[in-house]
């Protein structure tokens, strides 16, 4: 049986049936001679991008753990440390195993954690591993190639930047306070109601004022409100001109920071079932201080290594799979910030909460290479997997009455 | 002797790049034109990919704009049971389009903007002529209009063609990315999103054939058709014109009945003919004629093998739509 999805909600959402395992051909009207082209083009494609990723294949490791490839590795420093993500390797209960292309194998363990990005540097117990070479070039741009590499000196994936770098964490967008009226049409914008986090609040701006001004900028709606808050940061100032019944007035306000929890446009539960249609989607796959986003098919084992451009610079490292249309990789001059950064012992992390758009994570507080006790770890993933198919039962479930 | 060599260098890339998005991939040189290209039509397109939303379902797809004068081609399914929508531009400029016609057997739909332009837009392409292998970039506001973000770009190629005015291409689109676009390396439109299936190569568009199909109609107002996720049970299915009796082992489709004045009683198909493929392709079974058929679209002239006896042979058909054909 033929199973398709409509991209959008509404009176047809009942038409989204559950998630059904599709055991048929991957796409049931290709014909044979449709999938020998386009296998002999992919075959094409990675033959001519092996020139590329030659030198950064080089400094990319596999990272095993618990008799499982879970994650890659970047080498840094002077051969003797790695970068890789931390929530794939965080409930290791044995020791964790580096392993060059060439090779060369050392055991190691976790000297320090960048709980943001999600990433782990592990100290290993030899040297002599191949530490990469960051790109000095600007950030790459939307429509640009990126290749991830793999150990063996043969590309992974091949994808674009689909959006330029931004934050993704909810908390370093400026937040001004104030909730758009979606009746009022422009020009302006009218305040519906204020959430006192922002500093609209404070600056005395009140509901039913509209706004007009922000910076200079004319903003018509909320959309165009938010838009021009774009370049600023929690703290940063905005002068706001705004119209109270037929005074004109202008203020001054100090911007606060967004909540973690944002409302989007699109429900939240349908998406999560189509997210993950296709191939496994990282535990922690969102809400970065920063990220290219790409349309790259990475697995959540391929995360942790180099991305390199045309050129073979390495331009960044993948962060994660996010779900089925995004990778997100952390940009070469950002991974050069990071790592000028103290991490944190992995003995200091307290257990994060869920972060929007990802699946439910829980860092344990501990990460060396033997931190928890083995049946603790075990109890703790167990626990979160049958959270996880619970969710994923009911889901379908509640999805199956709608139809 | 230099100078020449330069120049047959230029004009070699020259042809490169105005030929087909399907050259072959010989160096990584051949791979940053590609790129460029893919840069150029991103840089083009992202500006008129919209986001369109119903205040009424709640519904977030997206469309493109097609005109300075602001009509904004989407997915029928996109703008279903509303006869308004908000219309928001990368930047969060926000419009008002009123909801025209709609074709959901093609999942194809239109829209045009009440406010006044000139608005930026895409020019329309061709999709009859798109092939498995064919480069294409799609752009749609994925997971609904995200204002700290542009609409994500994806790079891939078509896959395989059909059924219908649709395609199939590996550019992976998600739930809001509905009614996008999807462009030809020279940045021109080729098909809006539809639906995906859940390999990440099964990814389908309303190829922009159909549209001009139905253009007229579609300005006009007219809403008509049936949504299908089968392409077996779409109404403007192609169709040879037979009653198919239970398939032989060996894959075989026997033929009952010929439909009078079908395609198939045109071609000198008769009762007891065996229909062995369908342009070269062996089929196997009914079912297998089905989708065969359903990659072509009505008015297509494909090759029917029949074995007649002993005798095998092709003949040429003129495939007809299964609701003219069967309810004219």
């Amino acid at each position: 049986m033929m199973m398709k999805r409509f991209l959008t909600h509404g009176i047809l959402a009942a038409l989204l049936g559950g998630l059904t395992p599709c055991q048929a051909q991957e796409v049931p009207l290709q014909r044979a001679d449709e999938l020998e082209v386009t296998q002999r083009q992919s075959a094409e494609l990675f033959d001519t991008v092996v020139p590329v990723v030659r030198e950064a294949s080089a400094s990319t490791v596999w990272v095993w753990m618990n008799r499982k490839q879970v994650a890659l590795g970047t080498v840094v420093g002077s051969g003797d440390k790695v970068l890789t993500k931390w929530s794939e390797i965080a409930l290791a209960t044995t020791p964790i195993q580096v392993v060059a292309g060439d090779g060369r194998t050392a055991t190691a363990s976790v000297l320090g954690v960048y709980q943001d990005e999600d990433l782990a540097l592990l100290q290993l117990d030899r040297d002599g591993f191949h530490p990469v070479t960051w790109s000095e070039e600007p950030v790459p741009e939307v429509g640009r190639f990126l290749i991830a590499t793999w150990p063996d000196g043969r590309p992974k994936r091949v994808g674009v930047v689909a959006v330029d770098e931004r934050v993704l964490k909810e908390s370093h967008h400026a937040f001004l306070g104030v909730a758009a009226d979606s009746d009022h049409r422009g020009p302006g914008v009218r305040v519906a109601y204020i959430d006192d986090s922002g500093g609209a609040d404070e600056a005395g701006i009140r509901e039913g004022d509209v706004l007009l001004k922000v910076d200079g900028i004319a903003v018509d709606s909320g959309f165009e409100l938010r838009d021009a808050l774009l370049s600023k940061q929690p703290g940063d100032t905005a002068v706001v001109e705004l119209r109270r019944g037929d005074e004109l007035k202008s203020v001054e306000v100090l911007l606060g920071h967004r909540a973690e929890d944002r409302s989007r446009a699109f429900p939240e539960a349908r998406l999560r079932s189509m997210r993950s249609l296709g191939g496994p989607i990282s535990v922690v796959g969102n809400g970065f201080p920063s990220a290219i986003q790409t349309d790259m098919q990475l697995r959540p084992e391929h995360c942790g290594g180099p991305v390199v451009d045309l050129d073979g610079r390495v331009v960044g490292i993948s962060l994660a799979r996010a779900d089925r249309t995004r990778s997100f990789i952390m940009s070469a001059p950002q991974v050069v910030e990071l790592l000028k950064n103290e991490p944190l012992s992995p003995n200091a992390i307290e257990p994060a909460p869920g972060r929007p758009g990802t699946r439910q994570v829980a860092a344990p507080n501990q990460g060396r290479a033997q931190p928890l006790d083995p049946r603790a770890a075990g109890r703790l993933r167990n626990h979160l997997e049958e959270m996880q198919a619970l969710l994923e039962r009911m889901e379908r479930e509640m999805q199956g009455i709608g139809e | 002797m230099k100078l020449t060599n330069v120049f047959h260098g230029i004009l070699a890339a020259a042809l490169v790049a105005t030929a087909a998005g399907r050259e072959p991939l010989r160096s990584v040189d051949d791979l940053r034109g590609l790129e460029d290209r893919v840069r150029a039509v991103a840089a083009q397109a992202v500006p008129c990919t919209v986001a369109l939303i119903s205040g009424e379902t709640g519904a977030s797809g997206s469309g493109v704009v097609t005109s300075a004068e602001g009509l904004i081609l989407t997915a029928a399914h996109v703008t279903a049971g509303v006869e308004e929508v908000e219309v928001v531009f990368p930047g969060g400029q926000t419009e008002i389009g009123e909801v025209l016609g709609s074709n959901f057997s093609k999942d194809i739909g239109m829209v045009q903007i009440r406010g006044e332009g000139p608005w930026p837009f895409v020019k329309l392409g061709q999709s009859d002529q798109l092939e498995a292998g064919d480069w294409v970039v799609a752009v749609g506001h994925s997971e609904g209009y995200d204002p700290v973000r542009k609409p994500p770009v994806r790079f891939g190629r078509v896959v395989s063609e059909g059924p219908g005015n649709f395609l199939t291409t590996d550019c992976t689109l998600i739930g809001g990315d509905s009614g996008g676009p999807l462009f030809d390396l020279d940045g021109r439109l080729v098909g809006i999103h539809s639906s995906i299936g859940e390999s990440l190569k099964n990814n389908n568009h309303a190829g922009i054939g159909g549209f001009r199909e139905d253009w007229e109609r579609l300005l006009a107002g007219e809403a008509w058709g049936e949504l299908s996720l089968n392409p077996l049970a779409n109404p403007e299915r192609p169709v040879i014109g037979i009653r198919m009796g239970l398939e032989l082992r060996d894959g075989g489709v026997p033929v009952e009945a010929v439909t009078n004045g079908s395609p198939a009683a045109e071609a000198g198909i008769r009762r007891g003919d065996v229909i062995r493929s369908v342009d070269g392709s062996r089929i196997r079974g009914g079912r297998s004629l089905g989708l065969q058929l359903a990659k072509f679209a009505a008015g297509d002239e494909v090759k029917i093998g029949i074995q007649r006896g002993r005798e095998m042979f092709e003949t040429k058909v003129t495939l007809a739509r299964a609701d003219k054909l069967f309810e004219p």
